[in-house]
């Protein structure tokens, strides 16, 4: 069986040119034809239990540390907690009779008879269980998949903003492309002056730009960020960030604004899935824009 | 040839380097994670050429992919050339000292990432600009350490 005896593989050269072949057949069926599209999602169930193992310590640590938090450390919390409630609870009370006020315009709308009731879906909750290890590629595993109806292109926010999108749907578990990743497109606007724009993640910063804004528009540092809903993927009014910086360059006619996402993306555990009304809509407005 | 406990040994590293690539290594330094399969395979690949070979690399190569998330075959291809270099001059590479070896495995990952680099930049799935020049060179620095930790754990297991 050894071929080997002074340590030479007479093949070596022929298995590798072999391998590789297969390699790059397998490269172009993936990019070019998406031949695994429909495998991949269970590929990351495959991923899970190793995940589990590989975060065990870092858990075992954590809820140690959970253990010995000083009752000094608690009754801090409380009372922030506290503070915190009577806050919300004030802009809930306001939130509440501009609620009832939408609602009130929504029975008018009659575009929004042909839905379906919003109330078919609530959202839910969803633990990040895993990160992709390399650190430029923005994405992560949350534990909720095809058993709940995540479906691709779902939106995924937090209570200070929006998060990501879904990108891949397996059986019990789900990828989420974060919105600073070079790859998401999120259409948002100015919460102040209106100003309508595309911010586009940054992975080596982490922060994300607004593309293609003139210098003469009205987009001022501190504005906060909020999605615009055009595109009919994100729902309007989530929190995307806030702007960190605006610079203009001789150069250009556009100016570099950068925004700090106002969800800690690298730090977030729990998100949550909704199921957005406007996802109706999308068939019909497709078919409207093809027209032109 | 290896024994059937060096060969557990072997298993169990590879094991240890899958669970870390995977991230036990905390997010704040993760600019400079480590290349743990690529390194563990290159040692093995020396060390036993005739269990660890080009087809051995594919497999892991196709995990990483699978790991990572990315185009099916890239880090394949990328870990093929570097271990067809590894076994092809492996009895030259054994008689190298420490330090050269390390040299050596800078220049490995520094093919091994500039493969998987030009692959993805090619297909547009790595944005262009940043090289992974602080992995390469935390893998390099661990690279005595791994083969003296592995060695020990070769050498302990065999004794018994």
């Amino acid at each position: 069986m050894d071929r080997r005896i002074f340590g030479k593989d007479y093949f070596l050269g022929l298995k590798t040119f072999v391998l590789i072949v297969i390699s790059i057949a397998l490269v172009v069926m993936d990019y070019r034809f998406g031949l695994f599209n429909r495998v991949k999602p269970y590929f990351s169930t495959f991923v899970l239990p190793f995940s589990y193992v590989a975060n065990a310590p870092k858990k075992a640590v954590d809820s140690v540390k959970g253990y010995f938090t000083s009752r000094h450390d608690l009754e801090k919390e409380n009372t922030k907690l506290r503070e915190q409630e009577l806050l919300l609870s004030m802009q809930v009370q306001q939130l509440s009779s501009q609620v009832k006020e939408n609602a009130e315009q929504n029975t008018l709308n009659a575009a929004y008879q042909a839905l379906e009731p919003a109330s078919s879906n609530k959202p839910v909750i969803a633990k990040i269980i895993a990160a992709s290890s390399d650190p430029l590629e923005k994405e992560v595993i949350i534990d909720k998949g095809k058993d709940i109806g995540a479906f691709v292109g779902q939106p995924v926010v937090t209570a200070e903003g929006l998060v990501g999108q879904v990108i891949d749907v397996g059986p019990l578990v789900s990828r989420i492309l974060l919105i600073n990743s070079a790859h998401s497109a999120v259409p948002v606007e100015d919460s102040r002056s209106g100003v309508r724009a595309i911010a586009v993640g940054d992975e080596i910063s982490g922060e994300l730009h607004l593309l293609n804004i003139p210098i003469t528009l009205d987009v001022v540092k501190g504005d906060s960020i909020v999605t615009s809903g055009l595109g009919l993927m994100f729902p309007a009014g989530y929190n995307v960030g806030v702007v960190k910086d605006v610079q203009f360059s001789s150069a250009s006619k556009f100016a570099v604004i950068t925004l700090t996402p106002s969800v800690s993306l690298d730090k977030v555990r729990f998100v949550v899935l909704v199921w957005p009304k406007e996802t109706a809509l999308m068939a019909q407005v497709h078919k409207l824009m093809e027209k032109y | 040839m290896l024994g059937r406990r060096a060969l557990t040994v072997m298993l169990i590293s590879f094991f240890i380097a899958a669970l870390f690539s995977l991230g036990v290594v905390p997010a704040s330094i993760h600019g400079f994670s480590i290349d743990w399969l690529v390194i563990i395979l290159i040692y093995w690949a020396l060390v036993a050429p005739e269990k660890v070979g080009v087809f051995f690399a594919w497999i892991i190569g196709l995990l990483l992919d699978i790991f990572q998330f990315s185009i099916i075959g890239m880090h394949a291809i990328a870990l093929l050339l570097i271990i067809y270099l590894v076994t092809k001059f492996y009895l030259r590479i054994r008689l190298f000292n420490i330090f050269q070896q390390a040299g050596l495995v800078f220049f490995l990952l520094l093919l091994y990432h500039t493969a998987v680099f030009w692959i993805g930049s090619t297909l547009g799935v790595i944005s262009v600009g940043i090289f992974p020049w602080k992995t390469i060179i935390a893998s390099t620095v661990c690279w005595p350490i791994i083969c003296y930790i592995l060695e020990l754990a070769s050498r302990a297991t065999e004794r018994y």
